[in-house]
């Protein structure tokens, strides 16, 4: 509780930073109060700057009950006078806390428990549908690690469906090897008939694609080899980035698995801050993969570990509140050892929320 | 009713200039915006009474986040109107709703 100030110290106080007589503060005071009655009553409403408004406000009567004997009164309508203190006041009294800001704290669930205890079905109704959020988006993330792991062994046993999901990007990086350039431009449009029942955006981005590809190769064509360390495999590059593309519709082209955008991203940090963000000429390095989509060899899912280590590290930077999913896909390759050197990187709340997720291997 | 109206009728009840009235008025919420900083209340005889209180640090929902947000540590002024000036004021007014 503030302690109090008398009046009488008050006046005195103004009279001195003024230099007026006590007795006109009393009579600027007494008159002020007189106006703003007569302002209340005329308008319903002062403003007194550096104070702030004054306002009435209409009540219905309701019912009551007095505090001493517990018995119900009946309050009549009436206006009631409310104060709203001016921006400048506000603000001037809280200087203190300018610096602080509302914070997010997240997904909290450690409240639960007491909360069954409060009559508030709101609250309650919120936090089911934060719990439900969180259902789904583990079930989102469930299904993007099920196409991980079911699907890709999937692809080998089936090569039908390999044949047409694999574009021919992977035998055009193979033929520079061969340096048979005549014989490319036969099997591209070989190929090409046996793509067009695919959907019309994926084609034309696809061919959009291959033609900047087709561009690369041509100047590089000699060191193309090079730069795919094993003969299976999948050879890396450099990209110039165009308008519309994204790390997602690059790693699809290159490794036909646009999951493996992180990949990417790993390699680019220093160009790219944002993963969400690519300005177009920027040139991108896209990294050789060892092994093949279904078969990648252990360097490769470190290096994928990594990048979605640093797409973690980059959304949160960023302050996405999706980040902590990056972690625990890298996380789903269980493979500790690789996030042992981000160990004191990772956020405290992102790990707990990735160990309360049913089925998460130990951090 | 806006400030200015306020210091008309000041200075014509007072019979002082609008310049002069503004100066001290201006000099008078100053000192009150410095009381109410230090953390002190005061009376305006047959007005009401003006202070401040702390509202701690809390948390609340945020819906546009959908998260729960932790609100920092505020100070808020409080006006409790005189029962002079809520007798003053409780009929309804005419032109009111």
């Amino acid at each position: 509780m503030s302690n109090k100030i008398t009046f009488s110290d008050l006046v005195e106080r103004i009279a001195e930073e003024t230099g007026a007589s006590k007795r006109l503060i009393h009579g600027l005071f007494k008159e002020m109060v007189t106006v703003s009655k007569e302002g209340l009553l005329r308008d319903g409403q002062v403003y007194i700057t550096g104070l702030g408004t004054f306002k009435l406000k209409w009540r219905d009567a309701r019912q009551g009950i007095n505090p001493q004997t517990g018995e119900p009164i009946e309050i009549p309508a009436q206006n009631r006078v409310y104060f709203k203190p001016e921006a400048a006041l506000r603000r001037f009294i809280n200087q203190e806390y300018r610096h602080k800001k509302p914070e997010i704290i997240g997904i909290d669930m450690k409240p639960a428990p007491s909360m069954p205890k409060s009559k508030d079905s709101f609250f309650r109704r919120k936090r089911v549908t934060l719990g439900l959020s969180a259902v789904l988006l583990a079930l989102l993330l469930l299904l993007l690690v099920v196409r991980f792991y079911l699907f890709r062994p999937a692809y080998e046993s089936a090569p039908p469906l390999e044949e047409t999901t694999q574009p021919e990007t992977i035998h055009r990086y193979k033929i520079p090897e061969e340096k048979e350039t005549g014989k490319e431009e036969q099997g591209q449009a070989a190929i090409q008939p046996d793509l067009s029942p695919a959907p019309e955006t994926v084609r034309t981005s696809r061919i959009s694609e291959e033609r900047v590809i087709e561009e690369e190769e041509q100047g590089q064509a000699a060191i193309q080899p090079d730069l795919s360390p094993a003969p299976v495999g999948i050879p890396g590059g450099v990209y110039d980035v165009q308008a519309g593309n994204s790390l997602w519709s690059i790693a699809k082209s290159f490794y036909t698995d646009p999951y493996l955008w992180p990949n990417i991203f790993r390699a680019n940090t220093d160009v790219v801050r944002n993963p969400d963000v690519l300005e177009v000429g920027l040139i991108i390095q896209v990294p050789s993969l060892e092994g093949t989509i279904g078969s990648l060899s252990k360097n490769d899912i470190v290096n994928i570990i990594d990048g979605y280590m640093q797409a973690y590290l980059a959304y949160r930077r960023l302050g996405k509140s999706n980040a902590r999913y990056y972690l625990w896909v890298a996380n789903q390759y269980n493979m500790p050892q690789v996030l042992q050197q981000y160990e004191d990187k990772i956020d405290e709340s992102d790990r707990d929320f990735i160990l309360r997720i049913k089925g998460s291997p130990r951090i | 009713m806006n400030n200015s109206e306020v210091i008309k009728r000041l200075s014509s009840r007072l019979v002082l200039s609008q310049r002069e009235t503004r100066r001290l008025l201006k000099h008078s919420t100053e000192i009150l915006q410095k009381t109410l900083d230090r953390d002190l209340s005061f009376t305006i005889p047959g007005f009401g009474t003006f202070g401040t209180h702390l509202q701690p640090e809390r948390k609340a929902y945020n819906p546009y986040h959908k998260t729960f947000m932790m609100l920092p540590p505020k100070r808020v002024v409080y006006f409790h109107p005189s029962s002079v000036l809520k007798a003053h004021v409780k009929a309804r007014r005419t032109d009111n709703e």
